[in-house]
Order: C-alpha cells, then structure tokens, then sequence
C-alpha cells in the first residue's frame, strides 16, 4: 500500500481487469462521475491507462487529481499504475455491500468465473465459494453458445425471453454442451428456446452454488452475465429468495476497488435507494457514464 | 512371496513404456523437485539446519544413495504407503522404512495410460506412475510395500503394485467404534510383524521393539517443541518448512532425524530470541487441513505462505499426524506392546476413510484455541471423495465458531495455481478485513 498525499486529490479510480472486459471507474467521495468499459487485451496494462486517461479527459479532471489507483480482477497484478491490487471476490462484496448494504449473497458471475460470497458483518465477507476449472455459466460460455448459435452476445438475453418453450440442455461442460446445441440446431429447433433453455441450465448452476452457502438471504447479482437478461429471469423464477440486479451489474467490481481505497471516511451521503423486486433503474449514476 | 506373481494389471511392462517417457518422466520430476526446493531456500528468514531436510527430501539426493547402499550389503527397504503402518514394527526387524506416497506431478502420466481417467485422486496416480517407469530413485527398489486399506484408491493401488513388488495389505476396521475394531487392528499388526520378519529373516525382538519406540517417542516429544514454536506469536519457521521436516522423518533414520531436528529447533528458539519471525509480520494465521500434501507438491502452503498467510498448524496425514501421538506402552508383555502400538496408529488416525470421524472437528477446534487460528484452508485433491465429503461438515461446523474456511480443490499440476491464489488472496485480505473490524 502507497502513502498518498490526498490534499487535492478528490478522485479514486477502480480498474477491474476481467477475464473479458476490462472496466475503469473514477470515484468521487463515494460517487461515480465516470466510467468506461472496453474488451480487454493482451496488454492490460496499456489499455487501462489509456481509458483512464480518456475517462479523466472526458470529464475534464487532471491526472494529478487523482488519490488512489486500485486494481481488480484476473490482470490486477499487471496494471503498473495501480497503488495497490485487491482480488475481485473482496472488490465485488465491497461494490455490493455499497449499493445493497443489505444484500446477503453476492453474486459475481464474470467472464471466467462465478464467485458466491455470503456477507457477514459491516460489509465483510464471512466465506465465499467459485467455480472450479469448469466454466459453465460464465461470460466465455455464454459466448462459446452464442457463437454456436450465430447470435450477437447482446442479444442473447432478450432473444430467449421470447421462447415459448425452452428447450432442454443437459449438458453443463462447455464443449459438450456445445455439440448438445449443434445437435438442437440440426433437429431444426428454435434458436430462442435453445437459448432459453442454457438460461435455464446456467441458472441452475448458478443456484446451486448460492444454496450451497445455505443462506436465505437477499441476494445480490453482478458481473457481466448479470446483463443477461435470461439468466437473470430464469434466475428470479428458481432462486426463491429477494434478489437484486444493478443497473449496470459489471462495474460493481471496478467501484468496490475504487472504494478500496484508504481514505479517511467521510461521512457519506445515505442515497440507497429503496430495492423493490422488480428491476428498477438502479444505479442511474452509472448510466449516465457508462457507454 | 516365494512363488513369481502374475501380472494382474499390466501383462508386458518390461519395455511399456519408450525410454523417451521413462526419461522425461525423470527429468521433470528432478526439475519439479529443484523449483520446489528454490521456494524454500528463497524464504527470507530460514533456519540454517533445514539445508539437513532438503538433502532428505530431494530428488536422487544423498538419502537415496545411502539407501540403496543399504540394500546393497542386504539390508531390506519397506515402502509405506500410509500414515497408519507402525513404523516402530519396521525399525525393529531391522528393515528401513520409506513413505511411498508421491507428490511428483509427471508420473501421472504412465499412471493414467493404465487406467485411463478412473477419477483417482493424482497421489494415488503419482505413486504408481513412479513405480511403473522406477521414476523416483529413493523408492524405486524397495523390498516390499505395507498398504493399509484406506481408502479405495490406496486399496486398489496396494493391489496394482503387487504386480511389481511383493505387497502387505493390512485390513483397517473404517468403523471406529467398539471393541471389535481395534482386536482387528491388533491382529493385523501380528500379522505385518510376522510378514516382516519373513522378508528380513530376522525375529523382530521385544528389545528391539521397545527401544525403537523409545526413539521414535523422542520424535514426537521433539515434534510438539516444534508445535510450541509454530503456536507462539512470532513462529520461526513456515508452514511449509515444518511439513518438510515432519515428512522427513518418513525417510530418515529416526535416531539422525531426532538429532538434526532437536538442533533445528534450538537453532529456531534462538531466532526467536532475536526477534526473527518467518512469514510477514501480522500474518494471517492459517490451519491447512484435508487431503495430504507430499513434498514436492507443496503448491498449497506455497500460495498461502505468498499471499500473506502463515500456516502455524495443520491436521494432515502428511503433517503434524506423522508425529503427534506417542505409543504408550500398554504393559510389558509383548501383547502390551503389540496392543500400544495398534491404539497409537488407529485411535488418532483422523484419517476421512473411517467412521465415525468426530474427532477430526474436536482436533481441528483444539488447535483453533490453542494456535489462535483465523481461518482454515481446506485442501482436497481432485478424487478425493472422503475429504471432499468431510469439508461440507466441517465448514458448518466452524460456522458455528466464527472460523472462516476456503475449500480449495486441486490436482497435480501447475494450471490452477493463478485461481488459487486469486481464493487464497481473498481469504487473506478477508481475514484481515475482519480483524479491523473486531478492532485487533
């Protein structure tokens, strides 16, 4: 951990280096006022200091006036510009407990893991479980199926929600559950059911990791695939427990880094919004910033 | 014995396997061994006398030499396959002993071309693929095997060997209750003491017996002041170092064990004094439990010990349980004896294969008192079912007592390193987190 001078230095930023996606986010005492989020490459350390330099430009702050780096995720060790690295289990739960201070599971499912982290007290985790090697239910095999499928990943999501009939996919290894899918395209199948059913099926996996936390408690979705929207409704339907999803369920890892942060705490503004069931436009801040 | 076995599993294993893979196979065991042994040497603050246990534990180093001259002027060397097997027994029919179990990564490999992916955890693999390409020179020329029947995959692996080396299956009651399973322990252990004595052509006396015991009861007595080290504020000495020195005394002579390690641990009372400490300051304090962990598949401990974790005790077969529990000589007679030795090697075997197993959590809760654990790391090898099943019990119940535990499943090989230690690092920065919440 660096000593930094924070006297005119407002801004905290948080890079989050995922398998997929590499998100930045700028921090402002507790409140996002930008963010980017692009495809990582293979040189992850460029590419996060080129989008913080554009994040910085584009809401007219100078690098100088940036406090804190902190970098998560897989590539986390290799930002050079970070202060310090935190893995991505303690960055999400932070990100989360920020938003939903009430959210008893954390949910992150990203580009090549899932983690579950059940929250213990003020926002500390009291254990957490992941995938192992498999990567069922993850980014990358979501992607994998769309492209078995020749469906845009963006689509993947809304397309399923207009399945009558989901189809049924057994298969959760990614390479068997793929020839599963050749083998539906080949039996002439609809391509929304077939899409509502991995849903379903990476729901599943899904909600078996959450229960194995044996916690009833609220339960908080975020990473990459919490964009997806079948998931998330597939998930709804099983889970039978409150869940939330953010509005932008991706960046929760980057804000918890930024909040990582060692500032002296200032007391911040209490703007948690009420959570209701139903998807409602959450973390509008980050809306604003994010495309 | 005396007849020539049959090969049961592999019929033509003269020229199996191309001089290629048995090289290969050699070679990266030896280059696995040196990295492994560079992890160690690299610590910052090291106790000198460990080089002693390195040149124990490496890869085609002085010990295996020392063996096979050994064998050389007739002496005979018993492989052991497991925590269990009285190593007293051995001592006393003059034989050396040698724990089997393989942490080599690469000879997997001509394990699995036998058996293709039977779902066996890779120890059970590892040990066999050195057996069927003679990969590991210290237990290549063994006179015979003790193979307790643990679990399934020890049992079928003490089968396997047969095919190459005479074997001794000793029968383990896995339901440890009653007054049953421990006659069937005991007469067992007549019957490996009668098999020994076959092998070496010598009756194993109550003398010799008696004073085998005495020196290995000096190990464990030198090993629980290794414990008071490990459990004091400022250990001066890592987990892994520990491990490697109690998995020593599983190839070492006993007496030159005990004198090598009672200078180690002067040697670490005097660090002490200064005021060294291995591991980082404030580091989170770690108990490593599950699956066993044989040198040089020290993967594990290595990310713990990396990550900001200091593992100041553990409750592993291929740890503090080599040496934790003294025989105590149930009289003079040498049914007295025979009956001590039998209660030494079975009651305090918290071994997942038996039934019940409560004492594992008991033992697990006492070292979390009496260590001051924060956080448990449970390791299980992939194919390891009984750990596997074990880690759900035990992960609620140290819920109950507020003690965190990961479960980390892992095989032999380098690939999952990155995701481990992405689980390790969590952990860590979670118990620290939870620390500046309680305010400590």
């Amino acid at each position: 951990m660096v000593d930094i001078d924070l006297s005119g230095k407002p801004y905290d930023v948080g890079i989050d280096v995922g398998a997929i996606a590499t998100k930045v986010i700028v921090l402002k005492e507790g409140e996002i006022v930008g963010s980017l989020v692009k495809n990582t490459s293979m040189e992850p350390g460029k590419l996060s200091d080129s989008m913080l330099s554009e994040i910085l430009e584009g809401i007219g702050v100078r690098k100088e006036e940036v406090g804190y780096i902190v970098s998560t995720g897989q590539g986390r060790r290799s930002i050079g510009i970070a202060d310090m690295a935190r893995t991505e289990i303690t960055c999400f739960a932070k990100g989360a407990h920020h938003l939903v201070p009430d959210s008893e599971i954390v949910v992150d499912i990203g580009g090549h893991g899932i983690r579950v982290m059940r929250m213990g007290e003020m926002g500390v985790i009291a254990d957490f479980r992941t995938n192992d090697k498999c990567s069922t239910g993850t980014g990358c095999f979501m992607d994998t199926m769309a492209m078995a499928l020749e469906v845009n990943i963006e689509d993947v999501g809304d397309r399923s929600l207009h399945s009558k009939m989901a189809e049924h996919v057994n298969a959760s290894c990614t390479v068997f559950a793929e020839s599963e899918v050749v083998s539906l395209i080949a039996k002439g199948k609809i391509t929304d059911d077939i899409l509502a059913g991995l849903h379903n099926m990476v729901a599943r996996k899904i909600l078996a990791l959450v229960n194995s936390t044996r916690s009833k408690g609220k339960v908080f979705i975020c990473g990459g695939v919490g964009r997806n929207t079948g998931v998330v409704k597939e998930l709804r339907e099983i889970i039978n427990r409150e869940m939330v999803v953010p509005e932008d369920p991706h960046l929760v890892g980057a804000l918890g880094a930024a909040l990582m942060a060692p500032r002296p705490k200032v007391s911040v503004k209490k703007e948690v919004d009420t959570v209701q069931k139903e998807e409602v436009p959450f973390m509008k801040r980050f809306l604003r910033w994010s495309t | 014995m005396k007849e020539k076995r049959t090969s049961r599993y592999l019929k033509d294993k003269d020229g199996y396997f191309s001089e290629e893979q048995i090289d290969r196979t050699k070679k990266r065991s030896r280059e696995m061994e040196e990295a492994s042994r560079t992890r160690l040497t690299s610590q910052k603050v090291r106790a000198k006398t460990l080089t002693y246990f390195d040149e124990i534990m490496k890869y085609d180093g002085a010990r295996s030499q020392e063996l096979s001259d050994f064998q050389g002027k007739g002496g005979k060397i018993i492989g052991t396959m497991c925590v269990m097997v009285p190593l007293e027994l051995i001592n006393a029919s003059g034989a050396k002993n040698v724990r089997l179990c393989s942490g080599y990564y690469e000879p997997v490999h001509p394990a699995n071309e036998l058996l293709g992916d039977a779902g066996l955890c890779p120890m059970v693999k590892s040990t066999l693929g050195s057996k069927m390409v003679n990969a590991n020179p210290i237990t290549n020329n063994i006179n015979m095997v003790v193979g307790p029947a643990t679990c399934d995959g020890k049992m079928k692996l003490a089968e396997i060997l047969e095919d190459w080396v005479p074997v001794v299956m000793m029968n383990i009651p896995r339901v440890k209750i009653g007054e049953t399973s421990s006659d069937i322990w005991v007469k067992e252990i007549e019957y490996l003491s009668r098999k020994l004595e076959e092998v070496t052509g010598k009756r194993i006396s109550k003398r010799a017996l008696v004073n085998e015991i005495k020196k290995w009861n000096r190990g464990h007595e030198l090993w629980s002041k290794m414990l008071d080290i490990r459990r004091s504020k400022r250990p001066t000495i890592s987990g892994q170092d520990a491990m490697l020195v109690v998995q020593a005394s599983q190839m070492d002579d006993i007496e030159r064990w005990n004198k090598k390690t009672s200078q180690l641990i002067s040697e670490l009372q005097d660090m002490q004094k200064k005021g060294m400490i291995a591991g980082e300051d404030g580091a989170a304090r770690i108990l490593l439990a599950g699956s066993p962990m044989m040198y040089p598949n020290f993967k594990i401990p290595a990310i713990v010990e990396e990550s900001g974790g200091t593992i100041v005790h553990d409750e592993l077969c291929s740890g503090f349980r080599l040496m934790s529990d003294p025989v105590m000589l149930d009289g003079i007679t040498r049914k007295g004896i025979m009956r001590g030795l039998a209660e030494r090697y079975f009651f305090p075997c918290t071994c997942p294969c038996f039934s019940p197993n409560d004492e594992r959590i008991r033992r697990i809760k006492e070292s979390i008192e009496a260590f001051g654990i924060e956080g448990v790391v449970f390791h299980t090898l992939r194919g390891c079912h009984l750990s596997n099943i074990e880690a759900t019990k035990i992960e609620l119940e140290l819920r109950d007592i507020g003690i965190p535990m990961v479960k980390l499943e892992s095989e032999y090989d380098e690939g999952d390193i990155e995701q481990v230690r992405t689980r390790v690092e969590a952990f860590i920065e979670m118990i620290k987190a939870r620390r500046e919440n309680e305010g400590i």
